[in-house]
């Protein structure tokens, strides 16, 4: 159409014209239906990110408490974030998390956690800027005597493999904060792009005190957070090279590298695409202070190699 | 009978000196001086995160409130910093040890309240003074104050809104050294005790006077030091090749630290980063390399850093300086390892090195300037790894598959393009790096 319309034209039109408004909001449409589009994305987490995960979302409800009002407060020694309680897990060392599960947008997180956690809170993850995204998502893990949860609501979860019936084996708690391993990874369809930053994902974690009989579960309780969490995938590697400050010649070998990850991946070869990933991360290091400035290459390395793992799942 | 007596009482002294003392393993190592950046970022984060932490106190902290933007506690409001109050100084505190002679309200009462919760916070003791404050944040300035070291803004002392910093100009580094246990795993971050001092700018209170809030927190931060990668390396990498040859690059590393090599120390620690991405994850746990990684880039960050006050031109050798102009801090060619010439500086206050000269003896097993390494009659062009009779450390392309390589030249050791798993193709040497480059592998469909 905008092309059509451009055909039409006789002459260029003047900033200010109506003609000249008209085609600058279709170039703006054409521009926001492509960043719209929503695209698989990639995240991983280590036993260390679920373990802080409480504390970390703690601070964050707790310095917007202004602006959350009611949504955020405080319940027996911990932060209430909507009817969620999150008790620190390195405050207490017998506390354990046993299931983790990714929340779907606002509107569809109410699904997942039920009617009784779920009231009020779409209204809180909207305030909170939680990411919407679209089902289904999907997730592996690689955590000892873990698996992957039964998926509600097209949505992913992860509990230890004796969740039903109460016995912790595997589960996660104060020991393992500088476990930095990664063994779960989820793909989200994300309704907008990160870019180079973070999605804000609303995570239920559950988690549990030690069982007091035999067989039974431990008391637990349910907290739901919203983690900053960068994506580890080939777009966020792309973007990340394109927001750097490098030569054409740099960022041509950067992307080849990247489009032949992708071909790989497109293929069904992630072994394949997580080599190349690797490499990715090889050239940038290699062209560190010569080609690329070290506060680019940093990220690009680190979210390489989150990302080669991601693969390697 | 008397001198028997005075040896009987002398041995039993040296015995019970003996049972007394602890085995000499179990000493802890002694503190050392150690660099960190405090960046204001960090310190604007500390508020949110030391308010989560004082509510999973529970009762231990008893009297803690929500308000909104933070918490109130023991008569402190935190909240609203970097937004509604903007930071106006910074003091890293020795310990909890300090709060009686800090916060005097309530009979003491408040003072032991904040003692008795950041006690349970795992602070790091640290030995005062603190050396090297530095800040590279226009309008604010570094001192020892009591019970610790302090940045301040000018805003202070003038009565204006002079570098006071919100969460939108976050940028900025306050540096200091202090002595602290050495005795925690490599790359573990020290937790110091903050006291921050936040004001209201002046467009916010029109002709009212400044609103002021203090609030205490705690902050995690890693050392700066390359002696901290150094540890990293020797004791989270699993592998001895790597860990090896690692090692060893890193005490190049220190070595054109100290002299300020900085364009060498920059190239070390780029190949270090490169073959440890390279050996991920063959021979390198991912998490392990992730760490050390990190380690090489806070190091990095460290050099980078260079305070508001300092000029490069001036003629003053200041921090991230080299040299400037003829202030070369001592150097001479000759106390860096030349034989001999003149040593000069760059506009850039980097050393130019390009008038010294060097007149090494290669194989007399002496490490002299220009020599890469000199094993003596240890040097070999045959031996992987070893030193070459060059005095160069093996390298890509001098025909033996050293550590870090998995071919040289034609010399695949056997792989072809079908044994690393693909269909068929003809798998080369990457004349550069010595990896196997498997571009023309034909990959089945």
């Amino acid at each position: 159409m905008l092309v059509l319309l451009l055909l039409n034209l006789r002459r260029v039109p003047s900033r200010f014209s109506p003609t000249f408004l008209v085609l600058g909001l279709l170039v703006l449409a054409a521009f926001g239906d492509a960043s719209a589009i929503a695209a698989e994305r990639t995240f991983v987490l280590a036993p260390a990110d679920l373990v802080s995960a409480p504390d970390l979302f703690g601070a964050k409800a707790l310095s917007r408490s202004a602006t959350l009002g009611r949504t955020v407060g405080l319940k027996r020694g911990a932060v209430r974030f909507a009817k969620g309680v999150c008790p620190s897990l390195l405050a207490d060392p017998t506390r354990r998390v046993t299931r983790v599960r990714l929340l779907g947008s606002p509107t569809g997180a109410p699904l997942v956690v039920g009617r009784s956690l779920g009231s009020g809170l779409t209204n809180a993850l909207t305030l909170i800027g939680a990411a919407t995204w679209s089902a289904p998502a999907s997730g592996a893990t690689r955590q000892t005597h873990w698996v992957v949860d039964a998926p509600v609501a097209d949505s992913v979860g992860f509990t230890t493999v004796g969740f039903a019936f109460g016995d912790q084996t595997g589960a996660l708690g104060k020991e393992h904060a500088s476990d930095r391993a990664l063994g779960f990874r989820m793909n989200v369809n994300l309704s907008s792009d990160p870019g180079v930053g973070t999605a804000e994902l609303a995570i239920a974690v559950t988690t549990e005190l030690p069982p007091k009989k035999l067989g039974k579960p431990g008391k637990r309780t349910e907290c739901i957070v919203v983690a900053s969490l960068p994506p580890a995938d080939l777009p966020a590697l792309r973007a990340l090279v394109n927001a750097a400050p490098l030569t054409s010649v740099t960022k041509n070998r950067l992307n080849f590298i990247l489009n032949t990850a992708d071909t790989f991946l497109a293929r069904g070869k992630p072994d394949r695409a997580a080599r190349n990933v690797r490499t990715f991360a090889l050239e940038v290091a290699q062209r560190t202070e010569t080609e690329i400035p070290p506060a680019f290459a940093e990220p690009m390395i680190n979210r390489a190699n989150a990302a080669a793992e991601a693969l390697s799942f | 009978m008397r001198r028997s007596l005075t040896l009987t009482a002398f041995i039993a002294l040296l015995a019970l000196a003996g049972a007394g003392r602890p085995a000499m393993a179990q000493f802890p190592p002694p503190p050392q001086a150690m660099t960190f950046h405090l960046g204001v970022g960090d310190v604007l984060a500390s508020v949110g995160k030391t308010n989560a932490f004082l509510v999973s106190l529970g009762k231990q902290a008893r009297g803690l409130k929500l308000v909104p933007g933070g918490t109130k506690f023991a008569g402190l409001t935190c909240a609203g910093f970097g937004d509604v109050y903007k930071l106006a100084s910074v003091t890293v505190l020795t310990g909890p040890g300090v709060f009686p002679a800090r916060v005097t309200t309530k009979k003491g009462k408040d003072a032991l309240a904040l003692s008795t919760a950041f006690g349970l916070a795992g602070l790091t003791p640290w030995f005062p003074p603190a050396t090297d404050a530095e800040t590279d944040r226009q309008f604010w300035t570094a001192a020892n104050a009591p019970h610790g070291i302090q940045f301040a803004s000018e805003a202070l002392t003038a009565g204006n809104d002079s570098g006071l910093l919100g969460a939108a100009s976050s940028a900025g580094i306050f540096r200091f050294r202090a002595t602290v246990p050495t005795n925690v795993p490599p790359g573990a971050a020290y937790r110091f005790l903050l006291e921050l001092v936040g004001r209201t700018a002046s467009t916010d209170t029109g002709l009212v006077a400044f609103g002021e809030q203090r609030c205490f927190t705690f902050v995690d931060l890693v050392p700066v030091d390359v002696g901290v990668l150094s540890r990293l390396v020797n004791e989270t990498l699993s592998d001895a090749y790597v860990r090896n040859g690692l090692a060893t690059r890193v005490t190049t590393l220190i070595q054109a630290l100290d002299r300020r090599d900085f364009v060498e120390a920059f190239e070390v620690m780029a190949y270090i980063i490169g073959h440890l991405v390279a050996r991920t994850p063959e021979h390198a746990e991912p998490a392990a390399a992730r760490r050390v990684v990190t380690g090489v880039f806070d190091v990095r960050r460290g050099l980078d850093f260079r305070p508001a006050t300092a000029v490069c031109g001036n003629g003053t050798r200041e921090t991230g300086e080299a040299c400037d102009g003829v202030d070369h801090g001592g150097f001479t060619c000759s106390s860096i390892g030349y034989a001999s010439g003149t040593l000069t500086c760059q506009p850039s206050c980097l050393f130019n090195f390009s008038g010294c000269v060097a007149n090494p003896v290669c194989g007399n097993g002496v490490l002299e300037f220009g020599e890469e390494c000199d094993a003596g009659a240890q040097n070999s062009n045959t031996e992987p790894d070893a030193c070459r009779t060059s005095c160069k450390r093996a390298f890509c392309g001098d025909d033996v598959i050293d550590l870090f390589e998995d071919c040289e030249g034609n010399n695949l050791l056997g792989e072809t393009c079908k044994t690393l798993g693909y269909d068929g193709g003809s798998l080369k040497c990457d004349p550069v790096y010595c990896e196997y480059d498997d571009e023309r592998c034909d990959e089945g469909e």
